[in-house]
């Protein structure tokens, strides 16, 4: 199957993720957070996504999907939880917010595959080949085009690869060092907790330090390359 | 290198003067990435319409020290056919096909290939290629380090550029660094030798089913996919172990593979007498293995608790690179370095980087392309200073280059070939990379 029916049929799929119609009106829940219809639509959308783009992209997507949600969900929880605890919010307890996230993650583990799955069907590739194919020149649309795709293409295969090889390689010493720390004597309570602080800011370190590199080095070569493109025939001039 | 490569070409100290060089001459087009995201946003807010417009006025066909990045298309027909229409409309009479112009820079069959796929060596000769085209709509040509990316084998193409740019009286501009066009080998018995020469340190390398995906962790999303495998290969050698290759043979990928920086299938191990760490890489490309972090983060970014700190190992890599240049003077001070707030060189950032990988002893530490970004008397001086410590420590050293020069040093060499690419039935393409080892040197 060509990309474009698989585009359409999935961009049809993903109408009622996107605008909440029909989903939306039915309230009757199967448990607390998900209604009959977001549970019977998380299926729907999840089975046509493993239908259009096969068994292998699907894992990914999946494993994607929940990469995203299981964190944002988790944080998300423990942090209205301990507003709870404080007294600063949720005098109703735990139900306040439970079933908000519950529909958060069912919501999430929809719409990202679905999301996944429509950039993924697009040919980037053969729309950059087709844009330079026409002889007489490149319109300013297209040329905008062009180096939207130069940024988006720079991004998935330079810079994404780039920082997961960098991560990966500090990843082994960093698993190794940590082998070698639970095999260490019983740490007391203050050490504990000095080691769980002491990881967290790590963490939140290495989370900026990473969104900064892959800000700099995303945009890095744009001037340049905008140079590049704008500098092609405009597609009004006679070759 | 003929003569008019020597007349255009200006050599530089350090890599910090090289690139501000270059970058003067893209009108400061491409922001400083090298000293940290402050100088990164300050030079970024600096590229206004002004600096746009004055390269607009001056078009100048550039070749940047990554070729990669100077390649604004997805791939080489993309890239070809892009300036093959800018030169249509400088010149109506410019006829030639891409066809014609990838044959005679040997990219013919990598032509509808993704950039990311691209091996470093195809990578430079579509650069080539590109420059070769950009002389009709430019008004000179500027080539960043051309003798960092550029394997002798390759140089065929360059000396091609040169030849054609100086038919056309077209201005040439070549920044280098002192000594990285040398293709001579390090001279025996020189005083940073004497060291790595006094024992070898042995270790195994053994590659079974090595299956790698090219391009990107996310690949399987597409349908088009790229393959390498590495032949089974079992050998004992001894440190510094060279794996030497021409561009684009598969060297830093196996590299990568036995640092598990790239993810793979099959068994990629690296035996050394009671060592049990990881294996560690410095990457070619240092300035994106620091993540933007400062030289104080690269510091903390180890957390040796009973091993020691990498600022003791840094300062005797500095120590023994100063013994190596023959300076015996106070620089050498770690001290003097610690409260330093200025921007530190590439060689410092490297020289951190691997004291954070040797504080912790690892099984092997593997140096791609340690030559990049330094002069040919400062990587030296660096290779042996690394090797001493690593040496020091029992740690094998293992060195990825296509020069020439680190041969009489290494006590074993491993060859690296790569098979030309066959595509299957499911549209996947794929290729071999053959090692081979020669006997190790008498010890």
């Amino acid at each position: 199957m060509s990309w474009k029916p698989r585009f359409l049929f999935l961009l049809v799929t993903s109408v009622p993720a996107f605008t909440g119609y029909p989903v939306n009106l039915s309230h009757v829940e199967v448990i607390a957070g998900v209604t009959y219809a977001w549970a019977l639509y998380f299926l729907i959308a999840n089975t046509c996504i493993l239908m259009v783009m096969g068994k292998q992209f699907y894992t990914n997507a999946a494993a994607i999907s929940a990469m995203i949600t299981m964190p944002v969900v988790f944080v998300g929880s423990t942090v209205s939880y301990l507003i709870f605890l404080s007294g600063l919010g949720y005098e109703l307890g735990q139900s306040a917010y439970s079933s908000h996230y519950v529909s958060l993650c069912i919501s999430m583990l929809t719409v990202i595959p679905l999301a996944v799955s429509i950039v993924g069907v697009l040919p980037f590739q053969s729309f950059e080949q087709n844009l330079l194919r026409n002889q007489n020149g490149v319109s300013k649309l297209e040329k905008f085009f062009l180096m939207f795709l130069r940024v988006f293409n720079h991004i998935l295969y330079f810079v994404i690869p780039s920082i997961l090889e960098i991560i990966r390689e500090e990843g082994q010493y960093r698993r190794s060092a940590g082998s070698s720390l639970t095999s260490a004597p019983e740490l007391s309570l203050h050490g504990k907790v000095k080691r769980t602080k002491q990881k967290l800011i790590r963490l939140i370190r290495d989370m900026i330090q990473l969104g900064v590199e892959g800000i700099c080095a995303s945009i890095q070569y744009i001037p340049i390359w905008a140079v590049e493109i704008s500098q092609l025939p405009d597609k009004s001039r006679k070759i | 290198m003929n003569e008019l490569l020597r007349k255009s070409t200006r050599y530089f100290k350090t890599y910090e003067e090289r690139e501000e060089a270059f970058r003067n001459s893209v009108f400061s087009l491409i922001p400083r990435k090298y000293s940290g995201p402050k100088l990164f946003w300050k030079d970024f807010g600096l590229i206004s319409v002004q600096a746009l417009s004055k390269y607009m006025k001056h078009p100048a066909a550039y070749i940047t020290s990554n070729p990669r990045d100077c390649l604004a298309f997805g791939n080489p027909w993309q890239v070809l056919t892009a300036a093959v229409l800018k030169a249509q409309k400088a010149d109506n009479g410019f006829s030639h096909d891409v066809l014609d112009i990838a044959k005679e820079f040997d990219i013919q069959e990598n032509l509808y290939q993704p950039i990311r796929t691209l091996s470093g060596g195809e990578t430079v000769k579509v650069s080539l290629a590109k420059s070769f085209i950009a002389s009709k709509y430019s008004c000179r040509l500027t080539i960043a380090s051309p003798f960092s990316w550029l394997s002798y084998d390759n140089s065929v193409f360059l000396e091609k550029l040169f030849r054609h740019y100086g038919g056309l009286n077209i201005p040439i501009e070549v920044f280098a660094l002192e000594g990285e066009d040398s293709d001579g080998q390090i001279v025996r018995n020189d005083n940073c030798q004497k060291e790595t020469d006094r024992r070898a340190i042995g270790f195994t390398l053994y590659l079974k089913g090595v299956r790698i995906l090219l391009g990107t962790p996310l690949n399987p999303l597409y349908s088009q996919q790229t393959f390498a495998r590495a032949d089974d290969f079992e050998s004992e050698l001894f440190s510094p172990c060279l794996i030497v290759g021409k561009n684009g043979q598969g060297k830093s990928l196996i590299g990568k593979v036995l640092a598990r920086a790239t993810p793979f299938q099959g068994v990629a191990k690296l035996r050394c007498k009671h060592k049990s760490g990881p294996t560690r890489l410095l990457f070619q490309d240092v300035i994106t293995q620091t993540l933007s972090r400062s030289f104080d983060a690269i510091a903390a970014s180890s957390n040796c608790e009973n091993e020691a700190k990498p600022s003791q190992v840094y300062e005797k890599i500095l120590k023994e690179y100063l013994v190596c240049l023959g300076d015996t003077g106070q620089k050498a001070s770690g001290n003097a370095l610690k409260d330093d707030l200025r921007p530190r060189s590439l060689l410092e950032i490297k020289a951190m980087l691997v004291a954070v990988r040797l504080c912790r002893v690892p099984s092997a530490l593997i140096l791609d392309e340690p030559d990049w970004g330094l002069t040919r008397m400062s990587s030296i001086a660096f290779v042996s200073a690394v090797i001493r410590v690593s040496h020091d420590l029992e740690t094998p050293v293992i060195l990825i280059s296509h020069k020439p020069w680190w041969f009489p040093i290494a006590k074993s060499v491993i060859y690296v070939k790569r098979s030309s690419k066959e595509i299957d039935s499911e549209n996947r393409s794929s290729f071999q990379i053959y090692l081979r080892c020669n006997k190790p040197k008498s010890l």
